[in-house]
């Protein structure tokens, strides 16, 4: 989940590191109040949980209030990437001396600091032309940064010694962030160096790991709206659909994800795709498998793109007979008028307590992955 | 031999208020695996569940004293996995399995070094378990897929390897043992660290490494072959291939990650340390004939 930078700012002020004053407006009204607060010279910033906001125009200096507001105007329910700015950041704007850029991530296994020399929006293009432009520190997760790596960064980047105490403490505040509120990214960028060697952040990235929002209830509480997809019978039955950006014609329902992406390069590699990849482990972890299965059925069915459907199932961890025994009535209870053809092939633990209820329903099991794949793509063409 | 799971080899089960972990109980015992504990530190965890004649123990450590187990399987909530595996370590288990899908990022790199420090070999989270037909089952691989046999099987993905060995199977060839160290970004043992073992186990003849795009582990493990550190014949799969690489990545990860990852790049790593490639895994069976004869 990745935060607005907003809640991301909040968060590292609690951990010790200054950011601009500022004020959330979502209305004229809450403009105004933060008008009547902050400084004359502002810089005004569209949230959205995105990227690559800089240079698409979602920041705007302004040198007064009349420019505030025509900026405010200007951002304020605009789109950004298929993302509307809700709100907008309105802060003060800090006067530095140089950007830098911090970063914290969890990549390879392994946790690291970053430090660039110089940071903002052409980080990525500046570090490509020249790698020395960061440096890169590990960190033990158990010890937290060590200090002598630390300063041996800062002085490779050539940061000024007077800034080292406090670029210190912000990989200590990166750290500690990450533990408090499992973070597996936070990024402020740039990192800006004002006089007397004080750093503030002038924006902030972090991205909060899913599998962990059960634990940080006050950050779960942030998350959008729910999509239109949320009510759908597939996201009821805790499926995900997964769409393939390059089209198809399968609708594709398999278990596990290393399987499931064979198929997809299998299937692409005798000439055909699937549009929709459909991973039944998730109703089955949910506790309704016969729901599941019934929900993919249902959206391929209704997708016109979609031609045939393939059912590939190895289970080791399951009982092949359980989940036969929920894939018989959801194929059984398919609208007769549009239903599409459907390939199974279905293997693993309890096969033979498995067949005689395939049998009985009248679905024949492919003998193979090969001859499956062979027969739902032919199938597909019609 | 084979590696990590024997046919002596004493099992110890954690979380088993899961029904997956229940009825995996019964699997092993099933497969004449030494389930000799399972830990459970209330008894509530264990309701409407008649676990037979297996001692039910509160504490990892009580568990380790009176059974000296060598092996932990934890199906624990994701949120208890990281308390469970640091007692577990503790107690002195040797080798433990994390079985519990969507730990946390950070409890599984914590893991990662806590094992490390230890000793311990620590696979998962997220995995699906170790196999050693005919001897020990410590996962969820069944011998229903599967024979005995020669070749070591690597995998990320459970789902995967089952189609593999079937494919193996219906070629005659047989499994030594396949460990599977589990699909997340954070994992506590790597291929290369499976790799070490299957070098030091004379039953192991040759190895399939079954890898998927994102990540490194491919990679390092085609350098610790091109290091001349493993002498066995390998036959990788590279599952992925189709997705385009390069989405949705943030500032930090595009720097750090640019033109890592992505099946291209690992690809290239594993031809270049002599590794055989399968396109599909319908081709791996002949490769692993080319390489070691018929089975």
């Amino acid at each position: 989940m990745l935060l607005l930078e907003h809640h991301g700012k909040a968060l590292l002020r609690r951990h010790g590191i200054a950011t601009p004053s500022g004020v959330v407006a979502a209305d004229a009204h809450a403009l105004e109040d933060a008008l009547a607060t902050l400084p004359e010279r502002l810089v005004l910033k569209a949230q959205i949980a995105g990227g690559r906001r800089g240079k698409a125009g979602g920041v705007v200096v302004a040198a007064g209030a009349a420019e505030a507001r025509r900026a405010f105007a200007a951002l304020l329910g605009r789109s950004f990437d298929g993302q509307t700015a809700e709100a907008v950041l309105v802060e003060e704007c800090v006067a530095f001396q140089c950007e830098r850029y911090a970063g914290f991530m969890i990549d390879g296994g392994e946790m690291r600091l970053l430090f660039a020399r110089a940071g903002g929006v052409d980080i990525e293009d500046i570090t490509v032309a020249d790698a020395a432009n960061l440096a890169i520190v590990p960190v033990d997760p158990l010890d937290g940064p060590d200090e002598a790596r630390l300063r041996d960064a800062f002085a490779r980047l050539g940061y000024a010694p007077e800034y080292w105490d406090a670029y210190a403490c912000a990989a200590r505040a990166l750290f500690d962030a990450s533990h408090a509120h499992d973070a597996t990214l936070v990024e402020i960028n740039p990192l800006a160096e004002l006089p007397g060697g004080r750093l503030v952040a002038l924006d902030a990235r972090i991205v909060i790991d899913d599998a962990a929002l059960g634990r940080q209830p006050a950050i779960a509480a942030l998350q959008l709206m729910p999509t239109s997809d949320a009510h759908t019978p597939a996201a009821v039955a805790g499926l995900k659909l997964r769409r393939n950006a390059e089209g198809g014609v399968i609708g594709l329902i398999g278990l596990g994800s290393g399987l499931n992406l064979t198929l997809m390069d299998w299937i692409a590699g005798v000439g055909s795709r699937a549009a929709i990849l459909v991973d039944i482990d998730e109703a089955i972890g949910a506790g309704c498998a016969a729901q599941g299965f019934a929900a993919a059925f249902e959206t391929f069915d209704r997708d016109p793109t979609i031609r045939a459907v393939l059912v590939n199932i190895i289970t080791c961890s399951y009982r092949l007979d359980d989940i036969v025994a929920a894939l018989v009535p959801a194929m059984r209870d398919r609208a007769p008028s549009d239903g599409k053809p459907v390939v199974l092939h279905l293997r693993g633990n309890r096969m033979a307590m498995a067949e005689p209820l395939l049998a009985a329903a009248g679905l024949p099991n492919s003998p193979s992955i090969t001859a499956a794949i062979k027969a739902v793509v032919a199938a597909a063409k019609g | 031999m084979a590696v990590l799971v024997h046919a002596d080899s004493t099992i110890l089960v954690h979380g088993i208020g899961d029904p997956l972990a229940r009825f995996q109980c019964d699997e092993m015992v099933r497969h004449g695996t030494h389930l000799v504990g399972i830990v459970a530190a209330e008894r509530r965890e264990l309701a409407g569940w008649s676990f037979g004649p297996t001692p039910v123990f509160p504490t990892v450590a009580e568990a380790v004293r009176a059974t000296r187990a060598e092996v932990s399987m934890i199906f624990s909530p994701p949120f208890a996995v990281k308390a469970e595996v640091e007692h577990t370590i503790a107690a002195g288990v040797r080798t433990i399995i994390g079985l519990t899908e969507h730990v946390p990022v950070l409890d599984a790199l914590v893991l990662r070094h806590r094992a490390s420090r230890a000793g311990v070999t620590w696979i998962g989270p997220n995995s699906s378990g170790v196999l050693s037909p005919g001897r020990a089952k410590a996962g969820f691989f069944v011998e229903d897929i599967c024979v005995p046999g020669r070749v070591g099987v690597i995998t990320k993905s459970g789902s995967l390897a089952y189609a593999v060995m079937a494919e193996m199977r219906s070629a005659g060839i047989g499994v030594s043992t396949v460990v599977a160290i589990g699909g997340d970004a954070v994992r506590g043992t790597d291929s290369r660290d499976v790799l070490t073992l299957f070098q030091g186990d004379p039953d192991t003849y040759a190895v399939v490494l079954l890898g998927e795009i994102g990540g490194q582990d491919e990679e390092d493990a085609a350098a610790f072959v091109a290091e001349a550190r493993f002498a066995k014949p390998v036959v990788a799969f590279i599952a992925g291939r189709s997705v385009p690489p390069g989405q949705s990545m943030g500032h930090a990860g595009a720097i750090a990650r640019r033109g890592r990852g992505d099946y291209e790049s690992k690809r290239r790593a594993l031809d270049a340390a002599g590794i055989r490639v399968a396109e599909t895994i319908g081709a791996i069976p002949g490769l692993l004939t080319q390489a070691i004869g018929r089975p």
